[in-house]
């Protein structure tokens, strides 16, 4: 399982970063990143997110 | 190293907090290096634009030109639509924040600042009493690092601060600028209800008689997945079904007390990103000029030839405690409680007021009212609106 995140619709707003943890999350070059081996899958990133940009990613096989 | 990166001071992050922050720094005579990641200074406005009168007054002069509205009416809209009008000691401007960060900008570099836009600060790190800014354009050095990079308070994060907030201390926000509707230009509004806005609000700030900023906030506690946009776009197809809408964005908004320590050895920590707000409304702006004046200043006086004396920069965060510190905790004391705030008793408090006909109503008296079985509360909330 990992979080990944739907460039499509985000807005580049930070609020993901600003929720997260455990420092697992970055931006740059107009895009998020989410480090997994930091993530926590606390998920606050995926729930304050204003456009629902980030999901879980079931497909993943981890 | 590379001498012509070296600075006295350097700022991460090009809005009001750290464009006043390398200003005043560098009106005191040093070398500053600004950088911001945007392309376009003040772009994209994340921001309903509205400041009170006091921001302007004790930071900076405020030029006409950046006035969209002068506002003197607060409707304030509870639950069941009923709304209570606040006239007594409600008054502010809607600005343009391009603008007038365009222009602060450009008086910073007028009197000495270097401005990079464009360009992000991917690390950043202490370097035997320097610190080092790593970006694309180069790794840039100085004595004293001012940290203004917003809410997402990254860099700070190098530095040991936790500054990841908690879901009960952030708002996840959506906003709009709506055209094409009629609207008293002298008037904000704001709705609650947590159906409307759980945890949060409403607000429609004009920009004309014909035109506004409206955006939508709530509670990290109670956001799901693009939970802003969907009420906001709901709000406005309600109530605003003919508009045309234009500069849809979302954003945070930290609701959370302010940062402690602001100051940890040379690096100081300033607006969004010290969660130095307001968390009764979202009110950053002035709390960002003020702080970053401040640590501009303070920043200055602390560098003598090429040492940053760290015992002086502390000074920044005893003014910053001194003006707001209380007032800004004592907003987070109440924010803390109205999150819990029912619709039924916001309807209970409208319905009691507009019954009683209390002639000029304040937000004071509103508070106070709110807070009448909670005198400690009653207590805050006396303080902040006397403040």
């Amino acid at each position: 399982m990992k979080i990944i995140v739907a460039s499509e619709f985000c807005d580049m707003c930070g609020t993901c970063i600003t929720v997260c943890q455990n420092n697992a999350i970055s931006m740059h070059n107009g895009s998020v990143f989410i480090d997994q081996n930091r993530c926590i899958y606390c998920k606050h990133c995926i729930n304050v997110c204003p456009v629902a940009a980030l999901k879980i990613d079931k497909q993943s096989g981890e | 190293m590379n001498e012509q990166n070296s600075f006295d001071i350097v700022v991460v992050g090009g809005g009001p907090a750290g464009i006043m922050a390398a200003q005043h720094a560098s009106k005191n005579g040093k070398s500053v290096c600004l950088i911001d990641r945007k392309e376009k200074i003040g772009y994209p406005v994340r921001c309903g634009e509205g400041i009170g009168l006091k921001g302007f007054g004790i930071s900076n002069p405020i030029r006409d030109e950046w006035i969209r509205c002068r506002v003197n009416t607060l409707e304030l809209f509870a639950p069941s639509g009923k709304s209570v009008s606040i006239r007594n000691g409600f008054n502010g401007y809607v600005v343009d924040r391009v603008k007038m960060e365009t222009d602060m900008t450009n008086e910073a570099v007028q009197t000495g600042t270097c401005f990079i836009g464009g360009t992000e600060v991917t690390d950043a790190f202490s370097n035997n009493k320097m610190y080092s800014c790593v970006t694309s354009k180069g790794t840039f050095s100085c004595k004293c690092l001012i940290l203004a990079d917003g809410i997402e308070s990254k860099i700070a994060r190098n530095f040991g601060w936790k500054t990841a907030l908690p879901l009960k201390d952030i708002h996840t926000c959506a906003t709009a600028v709506v055209s094409n509707i009629a609207i008293k230009d002298n008037s904000c509004a704001l709705y609650l209800g947590q159906k409307k806005a759980p945890g949060g609000f409403i607000w429609i700030f004009p920009r004309s008689n014909t035109s506004a900023n409206i955006g939508l906030g709530i509670s990290g506690k109670y956001s799901t997945p693009g939970k802003p946009m969907e009420l906001l776009k709901g709000f406005l197809s309600a109530n605003f079904p003919k508009a045309t809408i234009t500069e849809v964005h979302a954003g945070g908004v930290p609701m959370g007390r302010w940062v402690r320590p602001l100051v940890k050895d040379g690096v100081m920590l300033v607006g969004d990103s010290a969660r130095q707000m307001n968390c009764l409304n979202g009110a950053g702006i002035n709390y960002s000029l003020f702080a970053g004046k401040a640590a501009g200043m303070i920043a200055a006086q602390s560098i003598n030839g090429d040492i940053c004396n760290h015992k002086i920069l502390k000074r920044y965060e005893k003014i910053w405690a001194k003006e707001f510190g209380k007032q800004q905790e004592r907003s987070y004391a109440l924010k803390e409680e109205m999150i819990h705030f029912t619709d039924d008793f916001m309807n209970e408090m409208a319905d009691s007021i507009l019954m009683q006909k209390e002639g000029k109503m304040s937000l004071m008296k509103l508070f106070l009212k709110a807070f009448s079985s909670k005198p400690f509360l009653m207590l805050k909330a006396y303080k902040l609106f006397s403040s």
